[in-house]
């Protein structure tokens, strides 16, 4: 009985002191600049930031449903991405050096940062993907900003974390990485990118939001602040973009477009490019 | 007029500001830099640049870095490795500040963000839709620079301390 209690106890503190950290993770609106008064670029910043708070608001949490059907066992193994990818890929590359000829040929196209999404710094890959995934790519993005827009948030892009990986890449990322399969891997066919759920960049027309003259002197730096803190409260509700974000690659895989894994030791979703035959 | 007690600081930063590029880089399509241990630095290895669609490909392949650290990574504007790093990074001049993902006008060409140590190897492999390796902006015959510390892509120099690897940007096609 007294262990029971003991148990109930630990858990309430647990469950308490957590929703008091999540609530201390979600910045407070900035106190007014020491020249605020003299423009309303830097009166509006205030409004700004509650406005968006309450946007953030709105956009749903993911149900455990929404989350849990992205995992295994409940989402396409990935052994299945493997195969998807062996069937619509180009064949493994083993370095640097094949990489030309699918290339010019145009069966890999480069990745670079778009409206909808940044590609990181690649360390165990190189930006190139199957053409037909970018087109998907593209489309996951456009349809993550929609549901932000429904919101009334800004239009935050997607970030790409890995890419094609090149045999020599994939066998030194499975020595550091425990989340990296020491076989072959479904981006070594150029098939498969990961997608980051902690980590969103903001598009320039987002620091548009604040609705200031134009002729206000200040409105440069009213903006540069409006973009750091939709930046900053990206990261703060960061699991209400992770829910628009599996909302959408669910729908995409309800599709036939996309196979989806949640991956299990590292944030990121594992998207395989789906063709119907 | 010197930089007196009498000068006004925008006297100062118009003087100590670079003059305005001349040199039109046109038709190269890839350049390397092979990077050399400066001061106390052991940093080798060797960045490449590709012009591709939608940018230029930036591929660093480096040794001699700090274990799991990571390293402020930059294309600066000056033509040698001795250069003084406020005045290339224009950290005199209010010059716009960040890293490959900041909005456009956010950064400078050359903000490339930063190289992780990895046991000591650092990897880099992105397309950069701002750097060019044509036109008076391009990279051709600049210093590329590896620093002790990370970049914050927000103070004027990054903060990342000196320089301890460096190398010239050289058309190779």
């Amino acid at each position: 009985m007294k262990v029971a209690l003991a148990i109930l106890i630990a858990l309430a503190v647990g469950i308490g002191s957590g929703w008091a950290l999540r609530e201390s993770r979600i910045p407070t609106p900035p106190p007014p600049p020491p020249d605020a008064g003299d423009t309303p670029a830097l009166d509006s910043m205030e409004t700004f930031v509650r406005d968006l708070r309450g946007r953030f608001e709105q956009l749903r949490e993911p149900t455990s449903d929404e989350a849990n059907r992205l995992r295994r066992p409940r989402t396409p193994s990935y052994r299945e991405h493997l195969e998807m990818a062996d069937s619509l890929g180009v064949p493994p590359l083993s370095g640097e050096r094949e990489l030309d000829g699918h290339l010019r040929a145009g069966r890999l196209v480069p990745i670079v940062d778009s409206e909808t999404y940044v590609v990181r710094v690649l360390e165990h890959s190189k930006p190139f993907i199957l053409p037909a995934l970018h087109d998907r790519l593209e489309e996951v993005g456009r349809r993550f900003q929609q549901r932000l827009a429904e919101a009334g948030l800004p239009p935050y892009r997607l970030t790409v974390s890995s890419a094609l990986r090149t045999a020599d890449l994939q066998r030194d990322l499975s020595r550091t990485n425990r989340n990296a399969i020491s076989g072959r891997s479904s981006h070594e066919y150029g098939a498969s990118v990961d997608l980051v759920y902690t980590r969103y960049a903001l598009w320039p027309s987002a620091a548009d939001s604040l609705e200031v003259p134009f002729t206000d002197p200040q409105i440069g730096r009213a903006q540069r602040i409006a973009s750091q803190w939709a930046h900053d409260m990206a990261g703060a509700y960061d699991d209400r973009l992770f829910g628009a974000l599996a909302r959408v690659l669910g729908a995409m895989q309800d599709e036939g477009k996309l196979l989806v894994l949640l991956e299990a030791e590292l944030p990121v979703f594992h998207i395989t490019l789906d063709l119907p035959e | 007029m010197s930089a007196g007690a009498d000068a006004s600081p925008r006297d100062t930063v118009r003087q100590r500001a670079l003059p305005p590029d001349t040199v039109d880089v046109q038709g190269v399509s890839s350049a390397r830099a092979r990077i050399e241990p400066v001061g106390s630095g052991r940093v080798e290895g060797t960045v490449t640049f590709v012009r591709v669609a939608g940018g230029v490909r930036v591929r660093a392949d480096l040794t001699g870095l700090s274990q799991r650290e990571y390293h402020a990574f930059q294309v600066l504007r000056g033509r040698d490795c001795g250069a003084d790093l406020t005045v290339q990074l224009g950290a005199d001049t209010n010059a716009p500040r960040g890293g490959p993902y900041s909005l456009p006008g956010h950064r400078r060409a050359g903000d490339l963000g930063n190289v992780r140590g990895d046991r000591g190897r650092g990897r880099y492999d992105r397309i950069d839709p701002v750097l060019s390796l044509s036109g008076t902006a391009s990279a051709i015959g600049r210093a590329v620079v590896l620093r002790e510390r990370r970049d914050d892509t927000v103070s004027p120099d990054g903060s990342a301390g000196a320089v301890i690897g460096c190398g010239i940007v050289e058309a190779t096609g």
